[in-house]
């Protein structure tokens, strides 16, 4: 599932399905952590990703949400994408046992997180849009998540963790609203 | 009563009040900036943990403040770094309004002081790492200008500080775990390479270091001038405190060996693109990379006269760059284009600016009889006993600088045919800009003065040399 919706949000297809990918996401993450945490920990995860996508949602135009604008990807684009995608997936995979090594976090744990990361910081490094950045480093925190809930099970961090989330989601909305009040 | 509270809870709760009154700007302005001057004053004169007396009452200020089950710790040493974080706060916010900040400037930087006083105080480390993140996202909204919608540097800033955080979180982990692991030299020197990534991101060290001169560019100067001083500042007290707790990693020549290399590199690079670079905002972002390395290179020494430096450097640093970010904006509000060709002959059409500009850009050079001159040499003087190529290196750089420097005057003060002299600056621009410089320049001519304050600072930190 992390291995899908990683891939849609990396395609960059159009807001619609960006937005149902990040939604994903987070029940992949959601899933994930229940592997190591309290299910009404865990959930936290669940519902401030989903607050996040609904906020970054919010802020896109009615008329813009399923539309194919020059924002997202081309058909060639998509090929290109798609192939770089397998081979992070390759690399992640094969760097599996390393990280094993150093962290103590199961292995789906682990190539779930790093696949996450590894897309995050891959859309980060490939745009300057406002909405790519916020969802690069939702993407690239949530697979942190996953890794980092091995590891650490403090409550206040599970809540610090969420107000980053929550507020990466308001930066990203308020930026993409100013751009839209600046295009008008 | 306890420190904490006093310069974290409520001047955070305060900067909330200033939020939902933000539209009135002059109100708010001094409102926040009377709090940080008031709260910087009594950080330099009340003592924490020891009783004084308040008329016929007895007050004792605590050092500790436990929070959800975390301690935020404020001990007496730390007085004079919170004094420094709020009177920054207070001198970023008196500029405010004559830099034309945006609306939440003021609220916002508010809170981003009480955080950053809140990162330095938490136990355990690891929570720092999240309230630096805050921090980082509550200052994004300041730094959009009016008609852009936030542009590389912004958004680049935005992307290195959020990367640090997973090191720095992971890194704190594994501090924890090593006490406790069989294992332990490799945890800690795995949770050491770790932390170095988090802190390079933090400080923008080399190859973090890119948004510095892109935020300065696209994002409004006065404030990337706060954010380059009050992040760093903070980075720089808890670097510290890893390495007075840790001692290892002093005696680690690898880390010192790493740190010294990505100064020069933040020294040399930066010094040399600066005689060659165009834009004004850019070559700001250069400069503040070359005090930072500078920073760096001082804690790399690691002897007493190198940590001496490493927290003398703050004060003058903080008024430098404010100096230079409000000369800059002043420019800006006004519409010029800050491209060095376009400002040829400005010293007779804005004089205070640009005094005050060359001021501070003359004291973060380290040019002899500035600020930072003292500092500097007894960094190179050290560093040349200790690694001769480092300090040659670093020299060439500070030549680089001193280039830009002569092109500054040259740009400045070229006078067209026909240029009348005139004062373009307001008179309230005139005297904050007039009494900044002074104060630089009475730091650079009487070292003495500060440096004494930030000893008392040092010896806190009782297994530093």
């Amino acid at each position: 599932m992390v291995a899908f919706v990683s891939l849609i949000l990396f395609l960059n297809l159009s807001w619609r399905w960006n937005i149902v990918a990040l939604s994903l996401q987070y029940v992949a993450v959601f899933w994930l952590v229940l592997t190591v945490w309290p299910t009404g920990l865990a959930a936290v995860k669940l519902v401030t990703g989903w607050m996040a996508g609904a906020i970054i949602a919010s802020s896109i135009p009615e008329e813009r949400f399923a539309e194919k604008s020059q924002m997202f990807s081309s058909t060639e684009e998509i090929r290109f994408r798609f192939v770089i995608w397998v081979i992070v997936g390759v690399i992640v995979w094969a760097l599996l046992p390393n990280i094993a090594n150093w962290l103590p976090v199961s292995a789906s744990m682990i190539f779930g997180g790093g696949l996450l990361i590894s897309i995050g910081i891959l859309q980060l490094s490939m745009t300057n849009q406002a909405y790519r950045i916020i969802f690069g480093l939702l993407t690239l925190f949530s697979g942190f998540e996953v890794m980092y809930a091995s590891l650490e099970k403090s409550v206040l961090v599970a809540g610090l963790l969420a107000v980053v989330t929550m507020g990466l989601a308001f930066i990203g909305s308020y930026i993409m609203n100013l751009q839209v009040e600046s295009n008008q | 009563m306890s420190a904490p509270l006093i310069w974290i809870i409520i001047p955070l709760l305060m900067s909330l009040f200033a939020f939902f009154f933000r539209k009135q700007r002059l109100f708010i302005l001094l409102f926040a900036g009377l709090i940080c001057a008031f709260l910087a004053i009594l950080a330099l004169t009340v003592r924490i943990d020891s009783i004084f007396p308040l008329g016929p009452a007895k007050i004792e200020i605590s050092s500790e403040l436990t929070l959800l089950g975390r301690s935020f710790i404020l001990a007496d040493g730390d007085r004079y770094l919170i004094a420094l974080l709020f009177g920054m706060g207070a001198i970023w916010f008196f500029g405010s309004r004559i830099a034309a900040a945006n609306e939440y400037f003021v609220p916002n930087g508010m809170a981003i002081v009480s955080l950053l006083v809140a990162a330095i105080s938490v136990q355990p480390f690891l929570y720092a790492a999240l309230i630096v993140e805050l921090a980082v996202l509550i200052s994004i909204p300041t730094l959009l200008q009016k008609g852009s919608a936030g542009g590389v540097g912004i958004f680049r800033f935005l992307i290195i500080q959020t990367l640090a955080v997973p090191f720095v979180l992971l890194a704190g982990w594994g501090f924890e775990q090593a006490v406790v692991s069989a294992d332990s030299q490799r945890l800690y020197n795995f949770s050491a390479v770790l932390l170095g990534f988090g802190f390079s991101m933090w400080l923008a060290l080399f190859p973090f270091y890119t948004w510095v001169p892109l935020l300065a560019e696209s994002g409004h100067p006065f404030v990337a001038g706060f954010i380059f001083t009050a992040i760093p500042a903070t980075a720089q007290i808890m670097l510290v405190d890893f390495f007075n707790n840790y001692s290892w990693l002093r005696t680690e020549p690898v880390i010192t060996g790493v740190a010294q290399t990505a100064a020069v590199l933040m020294i040399v690079i930066p010094g040399i693109w600066a005689v060659y670079q165009k834009s004004i905002l850019r070559l700001f972002g250069y400069l503040v990379l070359v005090e930072i390395g500078f920073a760096v290179l001082s804690f790399s020494i690691n002897t007493h006269l190198g940590w001496e430096a490493y927290f003398s450097a703050l004060l003058p640093r903080t008024f430098a760059i404010a100096l230079c970010s409000m000369a800059i904006s002043i420019w800006k509000t006004q519409n010029l284009n800050l491209n060095m060709d376009s400002l040829k002959g400005l010293f007779y059409s804005q004089p205070v600016s640009v005094i005050s500009f060359l001021v501070g850009w003359f004291s973060l050079s380290g040019l002899p009889l500035f600020s930072m001159f003292p500092i500097r040499f007894g960094v190179l003087t050290q560093l040349s006993q200790l690694n001769l190529p480092v300090a040659i290196w670093s020299i060439i750089a500070i030549f680089g600088l001193f280039i830009a420097s002569m092109r500054l005057i040259s740009v400045f003060f070229t006078r067209a045919e026909n240029r009348q002299f005139q004062v373009g600056e307001t008179p309230v621009q005139s005297i904050f800009l007039g009494i900044g410089s002074v104060l630089l320049l009475i730091m650079g001519l009487f070292p003495n003065l500060y440096v004494r304050i930030f000893l008392e600072t040092l010896s806190m930190y009782k297994n530093l040399p």
